[in-house]
This record gives C-alpha cells, structure tokens and sequence, in this order.
C-alpha cells in the first residue's frame, strides 16, 4: 500500500467492493458450473433420495441458512453478559 | 530390556522435559523440538515389546501394532511443531510441560494393558495441567477454570479405574483390547473415555479451558487428550451402535455455540468438538473403512486443528485478544498468518486437495456402504456447519470483514516456520493421501478422488459459501456480540452452586446438629471403603485390585476437595 499513491478512504472502499462483486460473480458461475458438471460425469448415488440432480448444492445452502440462522434464533434464549460466570 | 526402557518414545520425551530445566533456554527450545523427533525414529525403528512385572502386575509398555503407531506418530510430529511455535514465548514451563504431555500421550497409545493406559491416562491429565497456567489478556489467570478441568480430567481417571476393577473382578484380566459396552466394566471405560472424547453434556472442559491457555498451550491442548480418546476408543469400542448417534449429536450440537461465539479460538474449540463426532461416528459404525477413516480423520485433524489454533495464537500474541468484535481487516498486518489460516480453514471444510477431503469421505462413504442414510444426512449438513465456523468465520471475521484499525507485526518467524510446515502437512496429505493410507491399521482401500465425489462436495461447499454471501450482504448473518452463551456447563457452573447456597443457608439454621449427622456418615462411608478395598475386603482379593482401591480412594478424595 505505502509504495502507491496515497488513495482516499471512499477509493479504497469502492476499489474493495468491486472486488467482492468479482469475487461472488466467480463463486456463483463455479457454483453453476458444478451443478452443471453433474450431467457430464457418470454419479453414483448413494440412496434414492440423493440422486436428484443438485442434491448437494441443495442440502449446502439450506443446511447453512438453517444452522446460521437458527444459531441466531436460540441467542435470545442463550446469551448472557460477558462476565456472568465472573472467572 | 534396559535398553526399551530407555528408548521407550515416552521415556525419551519425559527426559527431556527433565532436561529444559537443567539446559540453558536457547538449547531448551532447541531439545523440546528435537526430542519428539528422536521420539518418533524411535517408535518406528525399535521393535518394542516392553514388559515389567512389579506390584504384582504385568505391565505392557510398549504394543508398537500399526493403530498405535499411526497415533503415536501424529502425535509426536505435532508436538515438535507446537514446540516450535511455542519458541516465542520462550517458557520453560511450556517446553517442559508440553515434552511431558507427549510423552504421557504415546506411552498411552502404547499401552498394551489397562493399568499402563491408566497409568498414562492420568499422567496426560497432570502433564497437561502447567499449559494452563497463563495470564490471559482477556480472561486472566483463572484458577477456578484450572480446577474445573482437572476435576473433570480425573473423573475420566476414576470412571476408567472403576471399569478396570470390574474387569479383573470378573476374570476378565487387564490385556486392552476390545471392550464393548455389554462387558464388565465397559459402561464405566466408554464414559470414562467420553469424558476425554468430549462426548455430548460431558464436553464443555474443552470449550472452557482450552480457549485460556497461552497460544503454543492452546495448539499443545488441542493435540493429545482428545484424540488419545478417540484412540482408545477405536480399540475398546470399534462397532459400539450407540456411539453413532452420540457422534452425530456432537457433530450438530456444537456448531450452534461456533455460529453465536465471540471468541474465535473458543470458536475453534466448538469445531474440535463437531470434528470429534465425526471420528466417534467411524468408531460407532466400526466396519474396516469406518475404522481407518475415524484413525486418517484424528491425524488430519490435528494437523489442521494445530494449524487454526497457531494462526489464532499467533493473533492472540500479537493483538492481546482472539474476539471477533475486537478484529478484522488483519490481513494487512498478518498477511502470513491469513494464508496459513486459510489452508486450516479449508482443510477443515474437506475441500478437494486438501486433507480433511481425503479422510471425513471415508467415514462418510461407510456410512453410505452401511445404508446408514440418516446418518450421512447428518453428516452432511454438520459438513456444512464446519464451513461456516471453521471455514469462513474464523479467517474472516480475523483477517477481513471490517477493518479494526489495528495495525501489528506479523507473526515472530518461528511461529510463522511451524504454520507454514503444518500447512505443508495438509496440503501434502490431499495431494497424495495414499502416504496417509499406507499407515492405516487396518489398510483400507479408498479412492478419494472420483469425478463425481470431487464434483459433489464442490457443490455443497460452493452453495454453502453462496449462502453465507447472500446472508452476509443482506444483513440476517448475526452479528458478533461481547458475550457468554450458555452451554450444558451452566449446571456445574451456576446453577447447581446456586442452589447449594440455598440449600445451605437454609441448613444453617437448622445448626450443628444436622452438621455432626452428615459427618458421621462421611467417616461412616470412608471406613466402607476402607473395609472393601482391603485385600479380605469384598474387592479384594488380587493385588490388582489392591492397590487400585488404593489410588481410586486417593483420587476420590481429591475430587471430592476440590469439589467442596
């Protein structure tokens, strides 16, 4: 960073974001493209239920939606001060 | 035989644990990575086959078969990269301590009989215990937490001891092989060994003390005990049903407290916990391929689990602090550590190349084989939870997310040189996991790399890290807050302590009286057990069982101090 010209907080932000923006483009087509793949190559199944076509990018995004925001659903219930047990 | 007593690998590293207190610093550090080396060549170049009589025993030191090998040797490679990372902190005691862990933890899995493996059990449970003793700039010194998880460490001991008299009651004899829980004694070994496996309710000492000691402590911690657990549960317990459904149990359950965790190193030690589940798994479905997978997932595990537990130490020793809420943007300062992080990270979340894919699909593809389907379901949506906490939250809300401000060095090169060959150990397990399969005890034929398990586990990984995209930029990811969540420890902890007061305070008005009753009865108890563990008594009869009265008295007493 030192040896570029000195760039302003805004620049840099915008330089970042744009950069996320690629970065989830990419993730998105190689997401596709496994999906995709699955049509190509020959797939064993392992029971009936998994042969449906994107089983696994299917079970992946709902297992993670349903852990993180269930995770967030039980904090009511289980957060409690930073020094509630006091060691 | 002098000269195996000598070269016994624990008897090396218990010399030269000896011998830091006696070397100037700079040799010291230099030893406690050396001796867990010459360790190793010894454990693969001697023959083994230790055996001593005395206190009426037989004891076998050293069963050098090829599931105890394979254990001893991650054990040992892992020790001389967690001290070597512990150069930096330059603590005598650490080097000592953690010389004496090792050594504690091999001469257990070479343990050819229960009372040498109780012997070395408790032995990793003191070893262990200076790795603790730390000034947290977060948590302090807390000696309440260094008792908590003592106390637990020796009630695995007990519970072992227990099943072990029960076995030699019973004619069983000591030799250690497999147990099963419908043996004499196999319900006190399995919760013994839970204990240590942190199996589910008996779990939270791991997420309470590892994440307090000092960052070589916490990589040494998370190395030995716990997998020493799923070793011996691999030889006492192969193909126990009920050890399915606890694994699947601990690969859910701690993934909720790693999501809503503030602390990442504590967050680490919920996904010590997920991981755990998985071996115990293997060891529940106990077929060739679930056994082998369970023994190639606990040494990739250490390798990668040291290498996540190093780049957060290595944020702790340069920031002060591991919270969530107090990082990000680090990469700048650790650009290093971020890299050795992200190799961990993705070594955890089994992506393809690495070695966390080489040896979970084996548990999960015995699964598949045993028609387990609930099971493997299970299995896989745990898989995706460990690429949320393990695989995205740790490196992400240290390195990136937004920026803290905080401006350090990076990492001191000895920290950085123990990384970068841990990475080199992952990275080098999935790219040829056929030097991993060669050591298997049981010489499982797998194949990782078939087009259609590479493009499936891409695709769960690729939508889980898409979910994670859209829950982040819309806001519904939750937020890192400064804060305790309660876990199964509240119990022991709070709620039972709180009440205890009650109950006393109450009691105190009823007086003396009720005070000189419960007295009497605990001398009343003591003479009891005095009376059976004699050797006339209703255990005795073998010297055996003698002495293990003996000790198991002793430790109960101790339990029961620290416990008043």
């Amino acid at each position: 960073m030192s040896s570029e010209a000195p760039k302003s907080a805004g620049q840099e932000d915008a330089a970042q974001e744009r950069g996320v923006r690629l970065a989830i483009r990419i993730l998105l087509a190689l997401g596709l493209l496994s999906v995709l793949a699955e049509f190509v190559i020959h797939r064993h199944t392992e029971f009936g239920f998994s042969a449906l076509p994107g089983f696994y990018a299917l079970v992946g995004f709902a297992a993670y939606c349903a852990i993180v925001l269930g995770a967030k659903a039980l904090r009511p219930l289980l957060k409690r001060p930073e020094d509630y047990y006091g060691d | 035989m002098a000269t195996e007593l000598w070269l016994h690998p624990a008897s090396l590293l218990y010399l030269a644990a000896a011998l830091i207190w006696l070397l100037p610093k700079a040799g010291g550090r230099v030893l406690a990575v050396v001796a867990p080396l010459g360790a190793l060549a010894a454990l693969w170049l001697l023959p083994g086959g230790l055996s001593l009589s005395f206190a009426g025993l037989d004891w076998e030191f050293w069963r050098a078969d090829r599931l105890a090998r394979l254990f001893g040797t991650v054990f040992l490679l892992a020790g001389a990269l967690g001290l070597l990372y512990a150069w930096p902190e330059n603590n005598r005691r650490i080097f000592s301590a953690g010389l004496a862990y090792a050594g504690s933890a091999v001469g257990a899995t070479l343990a050819g009989d229960l009372a040498t493996l109780f012997l070395y059990w408790e032995l990793t449970a003191l070893a262990s215990l200076p790795l603790l003793i730390y000034r947290h700039p977060d948590y302090g010194l807390s000696l309440n937490a260094l008792l908590r998880y003592f106390a637990l460490q020796i009630l695995s001991g007990l519970l072992l001891l227990y099943g072990i008299v029960e076995r030699e009651l019973a004619g069983l004899g000591l030799g250690f092989d497999a147990i099963g829980l419908g043996s004499p004694g196999g319900l006190w070994i399995l919760l013994g060994f839970g204990i240590k496996a942190a199996f589910p309710l008996l779990h939270n000492w791991v997420q309470d003390a590892y994440p307090r000691a000092s960052p070589a402590g916490t990589v040494l911690l998370s190395t030995f005990t716990t997998k020493l657990a799923i070793y011996v549960l691999i030889r006492g317990f192969a193909g126990t049903d009920i050890l399915v459904p606890i694994g699947v149990v601990m690969t859910l359950f701690p993934i909720f407290y790693a999501v809503l965790e503030n602390d990442l190193r504590r967050v680490l030690a919920y996904s010590l916990n997920n991981q755990l589940g998985f071996m115990v798994v293997g060891v529940g479905i106990g077929t060739p391929l679930a056994l082998d997978g369970a023994a190639a997932h606990a040494f990739c595990h250490i390798l990668y689990k040291s290498l996540l537990f190093m780049s957060m130490g290595a944020v702790l020793f340069r920031t002060g602090t591991t919270k969530a809420t107090e990082l990000g943007g680090l990469y700048r300062s650790m650009p290093w550590t971020a890299r050795f992080c992200i190799v961990g990270s993705a070594s955890i979340s089994a992506l393809p190349l690495l070695s966390g894919f080489v040896s979970k699909s084996m548990i999960m593809a015995a699964a598949v084989y045993e028609g387990q389907a609930w099971v493997w379901v299970a299995l896989l949506i745990a898989s995706a939870g460990v690429l949320d906490h393990s695989g995205i939250k740790v490196p992400f809300f240290a390195f990136f997310a937004h920026d803290s401000g905080r401006r350090v060095d990076e990492a001191p090169r000895s920290m950085l040189l123990a990384m970068a060959i841990t990475a080199a150990g992952c990275i080098l397990i999935g790219l040829a996991p056929g030097l991993l399969y060669a050591l298997l005890p049981l010489g499982s034929d797998y194949h990782p790399y078939t087009a259609d398990h590479v493009v499936t586990q891409m695709q769960l990984l690729l939508f889980a890290g898409l979910a994670f995209v859209w829950l982040f930029r819309s806001g519904r990811y939750p937020d890192e807050v400064r804060a305790v969540n309660l876990d199964f420890d509240v119990t022991y902890r709070r709620w039972i302590p709180q009440s205890v007061l009650a109950v006393e305070g109450g009691l105190a008005q009823a007086g003396g009286r009720l005070g000189a009753q419960a007295g009497r009865l605990a001398q009343g108890l003591l003479a009891g057990w005095r009376r059976v563990g004699s050797d006339t008594g209703a255990l005795g009869g073998t010297p055996a069982v003698g002495w293990m009265t003996a000790v198991f008295l002793l430790l109960a007493a101790l339990v029961g101090g620290w416990l008043v």
